[in-house]
C-alpha cells in the first residue's frame, strides 16, 4: 500500500514525497555558509587594522624617544653642560662643577618631554669622542602594559673631542 | 515542497545574503581605510627622513656661520619648513612646523585620525649648531 502524500501536488508540478522540505535546510545552510565566510573575512580585515594601529603606536613611541633624546642633548650642551662629562650614576649628589654654578634642575634632564611623549633618562655614559644615551618612555605605548615593560631606546652621540659639540645623534638598536 | 517551506527558505536566504553583503562591504571599507592609512604612514616616514636629512645638511654646511649663530632655532625652523620628501602632500595629510620653546622646533604631521598623528621635537644643540651661542637658561621643569 502506497503511503498517502502529505501534500497535494499541484497540477503540472509533480513532487515526490522524498523532496519534501529540503528547501528550508538548504537555504539555512547556504545562508550560514555565506554569513560565516563574510564574518571570517571581516575578522581578518579587523585583525589587520589592529596590527596597523599597533605599528602606528610603535612609531609614535619612537618619535617620543627621539624627541626626548633631542631635549636631553640640548640641555647637556647648554644649561646642564656641567653634568655632561659625568655618567648619570654620578649626578646625585651633584658634581662639584655643577654646585659652583648655582641651583640646577635635574628633572629637566632626567624627565624630558611631557604628556604622552614624557620619557625618563635611564643612562648617560660619556666618552672622549662619543656618548651613549638610554631613555625609556614614561607611559606605556600599549594601554594596560606594566611600566617596567615601557619602550626604551638607545642613542649614540658622536662628539667633537675638544669642544664636545655634537656631530651626530643617532638611534642604535631597535 | 510546500509553499511555506519555500517562503521561509527564501526569507532566510535573503536575510543571510543581505547580512553577508553588509559584512563584505564593511570588510572592503576597512581594507580601503587600511591602505590609505598605510600610504599616509609611509609618507609621514618619508617626511621625517627628509627633515632629518635637511637638518644634517645644515649642520654639515655651516654650523658656525653668522646666520646660523644669530638664530640657531630660527635656522632649524627654516630648514624644517623647506624640507620636503618631494611630491606635494596627499589630501588629508597636514605638515606643520612650529616653535615649541626657546630652543625647540616641533614638526607635526597630521593624518586622517588621531592615531595617525606624528610629531617630533628638534633642537639646534643635537645638530651641533653654534653651541657656544646656544647657551642660555632653561625654563624650570624643562619645557615651556
Amino acid at each position: 500500500m502506497r503511503p498517502a502524500p502529505r501534500f497535494r501536488p499541484r497540477a503540472g508540478h509533480p513532487i515526490t514525497a522524498g523532496s519534501t522540505g529540503f528547501v528550508l535546510p538548504l537555504a539555512t545552510l547556504a545562508g550560514m555558509v555565506m554569513v560565516m565566510g563574510s564574518l571570517s573575512l571581516l575578522g581578518t580585515a579587523l585583525a589587520g587594522r589592529q596590527a596597523q594601529v599597533a605599528e602606528e603606536r610603535r612609531r609614535q613611541g619612537d618619535d617620543a624617544l627621539t624627541s626626548a633624546a633631542q631635549l636631553v642633548v640640548d640641555r647637556l650642551q647648554t644649561s646642564h653642560a656641567c653634568l655632561a662629562p659625568y655618567p648619570s650614576s654620578q649626578w646625585q649628589p651633584l658634581p662639584a662643577s655643577c654646585l659652583q654654578q648655582g641651583p640646577i634642575e635635574l628633572a629637566a634632564v632626567l624627565q624630558p618631554g611631557e604628556g604622552e611623549a614624557a620619557a625618563r633618562l635611564v643612562e648617560w655614559q660619556p666618552g672622549t669622542a662619543s656618548a651613549r644615551l638610554r631613555l625609556q618612555l614614561a607611559t606605556a605605548v600599549v594601554p594596560g602594559q606594566s611600566p617596567g615593560t615601557n619602550r626604551s631606546g638607545s642613542f649614540e652621540l658622536e662628539l667633537e673631542p675638544q669642544t664636545s659639540r655634537v656631530l651626530q645623534l643617532q638611534r642604535v638598536g631597535s | 515542497m510546500n509553499f511555506a517551506d519555500v517562503l521561509v527558505g527564501s526569507l532566510v536566504f535573503t536575510i543571510a545574503s543581505g547580512s553577508s553583503l553588509d559584512l563584505t562591504a564593511r570588510m572592503g571599507r576597512s581594507l580601503i581605510e587600511q591602505r590609505q592609512d598605510k600610504e599616509q604612514m609611509e609618507r609621514m616616514d618619508l617626511e621625517l627622513l627628509a627633515a632629518e636629512r635637511a637638518l644634517r645638511q645644515v649642520a654639515l654646511e655651516a654650523p658656525f656661520s653668522d646666520d646660523v649663530c644669530a638664530d640657531p632655532t630660527g635656522t632649524l625652523h627654516t630648514a624644517l619648513s623647506s624640507a620636503s620628501s618631494g611630491p606635494p602632500l596627499p589630501p588629508g595629510l597636514e605638515r606643520r612646523v612650529e616653535l615649541a620653546g626657546e630652543r625647540q622646533v616641533r614638526l607635526i604631521l597630521r593624518g586622517g585620525g588621531e592615531a595617525l598623528d606624528r610629531q617630533r621635537i628638534y633642537t639646534p644643540a643635537a645638530y651641533g649648531l653654534c653651541p657656544a651661542q646656544a647657551q642660555g637658561p632653561t625654563a624650570p621643569g624643562g619645557l615651556p
